[in-house]
This record gives C-alpha cells, structure tokens and sequence, in this order.
C-alpha cells in the first residue's frame, strides 16, 4: 500500500481523535487549531473522499439537521485499514527521526 | 424536523444555490449544511457582514476550479469527438458522402427558394411611404359578355380631379409608359437604348427612388426635362457630370431634345416600376400631337398614383369614388385603389408596368422548400440509424469513459 501523504495522515489522527463526532466542520477546526494554518472546506473534502475511496475511512449519514439547514452530517469513522495505515505512518516516522541530531527549534531560528 | 429554523441565518440564497452546483456530493449535500454551520459560527463571533462576505468568497474560489475543470473536460470530450467523426468519415467514404451531400443540396434547395421568396416578398416595400400609396384601377364592363376586367389605364384629367375633390388624397402622380418599349437616348456620337417612363413632378416626391442629384420636385417640372439613371448617365457622359447637358430622345414618331436635371441611384431590383430615365409628363402635354389625350375623360393612357392621407383606409377612399365619378359625369366604368405592395404578387390586369408573379405560386414555393427540407431530414436520418447498429461498439466505449446521455448523441 502506498505511503499516506501530510494532508491525509493530518485528518485520519483528527478524525481519530475526533472519535464520535468526526465530519468535516470539528475536523477543519482541528486542523486550523493544531497547525495555526487555515484550512479550506476544498483540502479537507479532498483528502477524505480519496482516504474513503481508499478504503482507510468509511462514512455513514445522520439524520437532517435544522441549524445546517436541513442537511445531514457524514460522519466518517476509521476502518481498520485506515488504524493500520496510522500505525506505519508512525512507525516510518519514527524511524527516520531516529537517529536525527542537531536539529531543534532554536537553531532554526536563526 | 418541527423546530423552526428561523433562530439561524441563513446564508445567501444564490450563493447556496452556486455551491450546490459546484459540490455534487453524492446528492447529499453535506457539503451545504458543514458551509451554513461554519456561516452561523462567523455569524456569532464576527457579525453578519463579515460571515456573509465569507460565504461568497467561497463560492468563488469554487468556481474557478469548477469552471475550468469543465471547460478542460469538455473540450477534451469535444476533440475526440472531431476525431471520431472524421474517422467515420474516411471509413466509409461513400456512405458519408451520400449521406452528406444529400443533407448539405437538400438545405441548400431549402436556402435558395426561401431567399427567392423573400425577395419576391419584399417587392415595393422600401418606399418610406410604401403603406399610403395606391394604383388606382379602372374596371370597365364589356356589353357583350358582361366580362368585367381591370385596367390600369386611366385619362389624363383624373389625377387632378381625384386630388381636388377627395380629401383623403394628399398627393397625385401620374405616369406614362412611352410608346415604344425601348427608346435611345442619344448624346452626341454615343447613343443607347433604354427603357423608361413619363413621370409627374410629384412623381419622386411620393416614391423615394433614392435621387444622386437634383431636386426631387423641381426635376421633372418642366418641359423637356429628363432624370436619368446612374448607370445610364454614366454610359452616355462617362465620368462628366451631366446635370445641365441636353441629350437627344427618340421614340418610334417622336423625338425630343430634353435637358438632364437629375441623376437617379440605379433601382433596387425589387420595384415592380423598373426605369433608366424619367421624363417630365409636362413634355407631352407641351407637344401638340398628343393633344388627343391630354385634357379629356376619354383616352386612358396614364397610370395614376395617389396617396393617401397616412391612417385613413383604402375603403374610405374608395366609397367616396361612385360620387365622384357622377360629379364628374363619368359613366360605364368604376374605379379602385390598390395598395402598392401588393402590385406585384396580388394583382392581374391590362397595361400594368411590369410583369408580375403570383401569390399562390409564392406558396407553392414554401411547400416545395418544406418538402425537400423535410426529405432531406428524413433521409439523414433513416441512413444515421441504419450505421447506428454498427456503431453500438463505439457508443458502449463511450459510455465506460463517463459520458453522459446528452453527449451520446452528438
């Protein structure tokens, strides 16, 4: 399976972390929260239609909602595919950062 | 959902109504109702403006991509289109080409004869006063076989008289044919034959045949006065001006010397009056052979025009015509107008100025064209359906590449 990109690894932890309540409005503000970035509804959707395709995310539909003006919610959920695929993510991430030295916020700074 | 809803702003409609075109969704559109929860969270926090502002620039920025995406698709769509018909084309070559040249004649036919029928439809009706002027037409009854038939020939005197007692006729012209169908115009070694008409002063005053130079009342008020046509002059003067020049007119048992006061544009080809000069009726009533038809009720020779006071009916007019003839003391005939936009496809008398066409052969036309436009058609098609069955294969590959209905049938 190919590697998950920045984007999507992004919303599968949000949408993770999320638990119950994960569709796109709680995870955009996530994201906005964690990365101090602004996030467009355009690079949320996209990642999470390709993920769903995918087969990491699946969805389902509440029911219509008046304060959203009468359209449901698609909450999506991770499949056990998508709990994998977070796991060798991190476990890519870690080993490359493993033996990384010198590198710290101070002397970026400069 | 029985809570109402009016407790939320709702964003603007025809924004809501553009992304709802632009994110499909799966028919869902979640999409819709996560943008009106965002709408109503900048609502709160930073006011309607701010939030309304926001929601559009949205929109846009989903525009553009929806745009080009489609203009992308679609073009790419319509390339192979291009290239698919010019392949079928080179396939079957004959095929393609009956198929073809029997669609390209058929609407050809169908052009022409609608063009034809629109020039003969537009006879005479370039005149600015082409509503209010009418032929007046004589209709005599033969004792013998009780036949009535109508003329156009009517006396010298009735002009006048028609102008002076009815009030509805605001301006007279009278014309006359020359004796002889083509008479020469001589200037000098140069001489031509033309065809041409005697015309009142009135004449170019109430028909506005486009006048190059000259008065359009004062032309043809004299004596020997000629206007002629640009093409006419321009055979006889070459490129001299020839206002002011004398040429000299022959006809079979007259001749006159006549002075040129005037230069007409050359005539439009849909005018049912159809001359190369113009010369001034004042001419023959000042030449004393043709005194046996000027100033009598007797000899019908000119043809009269006259025109109407604009808004009254031709009907009117007309009911005052018995009560004219009996001032007049004229007996055995009667008279009528006839608007002159229909001269030249409704009417069918004696010494008319031009040959005319029909009314019903202008229809038969219109079916002919119809016919052959709907043969065609139907040729088209029956040869399309016939190939359709061998083209299923193409329709099929089409469809798997994502087609929609609409797109199938280019």
């Amino acid at each position: 399976m190919k590697i998950l990109s920045r984007s999507e690894e992004l919303v599968l932890l949000a949408i993770w972390k999320l638990e119950h309540d994960a569709y796109c409005v709680p995870i955009r503000n996530r994201l906005i929260k964690i990365t101090g970035k602004n996030w467009s509804f355009g690079s949320i959707y996209d990642p999470l239609e390709r993920l769903e395709k995918k087969g990491l995310l699946d969805s389902f539909l509440t029911d219509p909602i008046n304060e959203r003006g009468g359209r449901r919610k698609r909450i999506y959920r991770l499949t056990p595919m998508g709990r994998k695929a977070l796991l060798e993510i991190k476990s890519i991430h870690d080993a490359i950062w493993a033996d990384v030295r010198g590198l710290k916020p101070e002397t970026n700074k400069v | 959902m029985t809570m109402k809803s009016s407790n939320y702003i709702k964003p603007p409609r025809i924004a809501e109504w553009m992304l709802k075109s632009v994110y499909s969704d799966r028919g869902e559109y979640t999409h819709l109702g996560d943008f009106r929860e965002v709408f109503n969270e900048i609502c709160q926090g930073k006011g309607f403006l701010f939030a309304w502002l926001w929601y559009w620039f949205q929109v846009i920025r989903s525009l553009r991509g929806f745009i080009s995406n489609k203009i992308y698709w679609s073009t790419l769509m319509f390339k192979n289109y291009l290239i698919i018909s010019f392949r079928n084309i080179i396939k079957n070559k004959w095929f393609s080409l009956t198929n073809i040249i029997g669609l390209a004649v058929g609407m050809a036919c169908f052009i022409l004869i609608l063009a034809y029928v629109q020039f003969e439809m537009s006879f005479d009706r370039f005149h600015e006063k082409a509503d209010s002027i009418h032929l007046v037409i004589y209709q005599d009854s033969y004792m013998r076989s009780n036949v009535k038939e109508y003329s156009a020939g009517t006396p010298e005197l009735l002009a006048k008289a028609l102008k002076d007692s009815i009030p509805e006729i605001v301006n007279v012209a009278r014309i006359m044919k020359p004796w002889t169908k083509k008479a020469v115009l001589q200037n000098n070694e140069k001489s031509f034959y033309e065809t041409g008409l005697y015309a009142d002063r009135n004449f170019l005053s109430i028909f506005s045949f486009p006048l190059i130079k000259g008065d359009r009342i004062e032309s043809l008020a004299d004596p020997n006065s000629v206007v002629i046509s640009e093409s006419a002059a321009k055979k006889l003067f070459g490129n001299e001006d020839p206002i002011g020049k004398s040429i000299e007119y022959k006809e079979r048992h007259k001749q006159y010397n006549l002075h040129i006061t005037g230069i007409l544009k050359n005539l439009p080809a849909n005018s049912h009056l159809q001359f190369d000069y113009l010369i001034s009726v004042a001419t023959l009533i000042a030449d004393k052979s043709n005194s046996f038809m000027i100033n009598t009720w007797d000899v019908g020779n000119f043809i009269t025009y006259v025109e109407v006071k604009k808004g009254s009916k031709k009907a009117i007019v007309e009911d005052k015509f018995p009560s004219f003839l009996k001032k007049y003391e004229q007996k055995g005939y009667q008279l009528y107008l006839q608007p002159i936009k229909d001269i030249h496809l409704r009417s069918h008398f004696w010494r008319e100025t031009s040959t005319n066409n029909e009314m019903k052969y202008i229809y038969l036309f219109i079916s002919i064209a119809f016919v052959i436009l709907l043969i065609a058609c139907i040729n088209y098609m029956n040869l399309a359906t016939a190939r359709a069955a061998t083209r299923s294969k193409e329709i099929g590959i089409r469809k798997v590449a994502g087609a929609n209905r609409t797109q199938l049938f280019k």
